[in-house]
């Protein structure tokens, strides 16, 4: 082969953003190739696929609703990420988030005190929160890894919000049916564009970016952060704490993918049912990485990877394409990107045979 | 906003057409193409609840060849996707919309009202409302027709139920599966295992070892897989398949089974659609001619007097001779609850939430 990769002396700036961008190129490729192979016309299906969710107001706001909680999340662990700080937890601490909310609004949320809202988003928040506490603890006493730890508390919160849905949080009214009664309107967000489902959580969503943004680009505590994650001892020898660090990659994610849990309950859900996320908190995960880690390439992403999802259920429904389009698409942005990424370390260098050791040496 | 133009454009419109007296015009004309919708929650697959709804659709689309076109989308698991979907359905021209599961009934009742450009049926819904019809099936008439072969083969007489949830369609599917067992053999118990799930492999397989360990020789039970079925026949007991026939996956010990057929549902609908009276209705149908349920063949081990026996009940079934609720009934402890004479009405079977004498195990509450 006469082609070579060569480090490059220091990432390519350039790159950081021109990989995602051809991912995403070579995705849509593929995504024709996909299309080809099915008999239909690759242009008009690639154009159906990601144009016809956003035909009307009502499509753009479905986009809204469904990149929202992988955005607030993704924002919230891009932080941690940065600083080497493994958060897998996002699931769990969502629906932790979302039974604090949950109990709030069945218990007063019939009252119909304008309290009620707020103080559902704060415990979500809270309940985030806590939920993240318990790897950060350990990690930070006992030296257990935050990736285990996080990821079984999965398991461990969706095991509780099932509990309580199959027991003290069933419609008394719902014949046995494992979910609770419909929220009361005073627990609902309320709608921020009329005729759609996009709440105010879509706020929330763009305050997390914007906040975030201060943090990691703005602020020496986002510094810190970056220190710790590209070398634990030089930042140890900089004075900064590496338990520090710890506890503030885990309670952002914790915090964020609280308010994504109550997004959920309060939004798009109106009700409490035994999982309020199926995957959120592990999408959150593929769109940080996809969006750089951060703030605004975790709004890109989060956008891209809910057109995604929109888009397969209208390949299904206008294409007749099979349902796991959607994930197929998804995983061949994530191959291309991880692909293009060799990129930002890496050049390619056209060397013929024998000249290789040379040009790998210069 | 948008709404009361639309509405006052249509007002508008309309009253300029008779003005200049164009004819009536329905909603449908019969030489066009009838477009459905239909949103499973799970993948279809050869056998289990999806593959008996997605059966309906083929059937619509066998009765009315190159006259309706069905639109299908699967794998809609997420119930905040629900009502986008329907709505898409519906603006993209879809006149009749079918959902497959109770979980997608409290998205159509809100969206139903508001869609009229579309006509939505729920399987599995509680009642009917405006623009939204239900339909359901009496799974209770042939979970006592299973019973009674249960009935027969029990040596041990202990039968075992693996119960999904306990909503009143498992709790009174249940019930009649032991009261068609008692019917002849009053000796018989039913234990009740419950998995907490519609489709759970290894909970299933625990459930079933669970109830043959505890004596049950004929087992039966809500959740729609083979699994069951195949379980119990390692064990070396008989199953029974409900709401599902899975003899070619159990090849040797499944005693008997009925299974759904919602095609009456679909073809119903559609046909009214087509002839411009379409009403939201609550149909609940058993056994019989366009019935929601059918008896499936039985394992040669069955003997001919016992198929004998569950042919009469079906035909006094569905000539309502035979009512599988009728009294005298007690609960669970005992305490009466359908004098003789009577028979438990429609209203009181669809949201049972009590065992009969004889079932030994409790709903799961807290």
């Amino acid at each position: 082969m006469p082609l070579h990769f060569e480090a490059r002396t220091k990432p390519s700036a350039k790159m950081v953003w021109l990989a995602p961008a051809t991912a995403l190129a070579l995705t849509a490729a593929a995504a024709m190739i996909v299309f080809a192979s099915a008999g239909l016309d690759p242009v008009q299906a690639l154009a159906t696929f990601v144009l016809s969710p956003l035909s009307d107001w009502y499509g753009v706001g479905e986009l809204l609703i469904k990149a929202t909680p992988m955005i607030l999340i993704g924002v919230g662990l891009s932080i941690g990420f940065r600083a080497g700080v493994w958060n897998i937890g996002a699931e769990g601490q969502l629906t932790i988030g979302a039974i604090f909310a949950g109990y709030l609004a069945l218990r007063f949320g019939p009252g119909d005190g304008i309290w009620v809202l707020p103080s559902m988003i704060v415990a979500a928040v809270a309940g985030g929160m806590l939920w993240a506490a318990i790897p950060a603890l350990l990690r930070t006493m006992f030296n257990a890894s935050e990736i285990l730890v996080s990821l079984m508390l999965n398991y461990v919160a969706q095991l509780w919000l099932s509990w309580l849905v199959f027991g003290a949080w069933r419609d008394p009214a719902g014949f046995n049916f494992p979910q609770s009664e419909p929220l009361a309107p005073a627990a609902l967000l309320p709608v921020i564009i009329e005729g759609t489902r996009a709440n105010i959580s879509v706020v929330f969503a763009l305050v997390a970016v914007a906040l975030g943004w201060i943090l990691v680009g703005r602020s020496f505590v986002g510094f810190q952060l970056r220190v710790t994650g590209l070398s634990s001892g030089v930042a140890r020898y900089a004075g900064f704490s590496p338990h520090r660090a710890v506890w503030i990659g885990m309670f952002a994610g914790g915090a964020a993918a609280g308010l994504a849990g109550v997004g959920e309950i309060a939004g798009p859900l109106g009700q409490i049912f035994p999982t309020v996320s199926s995957g959120y908190g592990y999408a959150a995960i593929i769109v940080a990485f996809l969006g750089r880690l951060h703030p605004v390439g975790v709004l890109l992403s989060g956008l891209l990877m809910a057109l995604i999802y929109l888009g397969g259920d209208s390949a299904q429904m206008s294409l007749g394409l099979p349902s796991a389009i959607s994930g197929l698409l998804q995983s061949l942005l994530l191959f291309f990107l991880l692909a293009a990424d060799v990129l930002v370390q890496y050049r390619i260098r056209y060397a013929p045979r024998g000249r290789s050791a040379l040009g790998a040496a210069a | 906003m948008t709404g009361s133009t639309r509405r006052h454009f249509l007002k508008t419109t309309a009253a300029a057409a008779l003005a200049t007296g164009a004819g009536y015009r329905p909603a449908w004309a019969a030489e066009e193409v009838l477009k459905v919708g239909v949103i499973h929650m799970g993948a279809i697959s050869d056998t289990g609840w999806e593959h008996y709804q997605a059966q309906a659709w083929r059937a619509l689309e066998t009765a009315y060849p190159g006259k309706v076109k069905v639109t299908v989308l699967e794998n809609i698991a997420q119930i905040q996707d629900c009502e986008r979907l329907f709505r898409q359905l519906s603006t993209q021209g879809n006149k009749l919309i079918f959902g497959t599961t109770f979980s997608q009934y409290a998205s159509l009742k809100k969206l139903a009202p508001t869609l009229t450009g579309s006509h939505f049926e729920c399987c599995a819904g509680i009642e009917a409302g405006r623009n939204l019809g239900v339909f359901e099936a009496r799974q209770y008439e042939g979970t006592y027709l299973t019973g009674i072969a249960a009935g027969r083969m029990t040596k041990s007489n202990i039968l075992g139920w693996v119960g999904a949830f306990p909503v009143p369609q498992v709790i009174y599917s249940l019930n009649a599966f032991l009261l068609g067992a008692r019917s002849v053999n009053p000796a018989a118990t039913l234990k009740v295992v419950w998995a907490n799930a519609w489709v759970d492999p290894a909970k299933e397989k625990d459930a079933v070892a669970a109830l043959v360990a505890q004596g049950a020789d004929v087992l039966s039970g809500s959740p729609n897989t083979p699994v069951q079925g195949l379980a119990a026949e390692e064990k070396g007991v008989w199953s029974i398949g409900s709401t599902g026939d899975f003899s070619a996956y159990v090849r040797k010990k499944q005693l008997t089974s009925f299974e759904l057929d919602w095609s009456s549902a679909h073809l119903g609908a559609a046909k009214a659609v087509i002839e411009g009276n379409w009403k939201p209705e609550s149909r609940w149908l058993g056994l019989g001619a366009g019935g929601f349920l059918k008896m499936t063949t039985s394992s040669p081990d069955l003997p001919a007097s016992v198929a004998a026996e569950m042919k009469a009940a079906e035909a006094a079934i569905v000539s309502g001779t035979l009512k599988p609720f009728a009294g005298p009934l007690k609960d669970q402890s005992g305490a009466p609850k359908v004098a003789a004479g009577a028979a438990l009405p429609d209203q009181e079977i669809r949201t049972m939430t009590w065992l009969v004498e004889g079932v030994q195990g409790t709903l799961p509450r807290t």
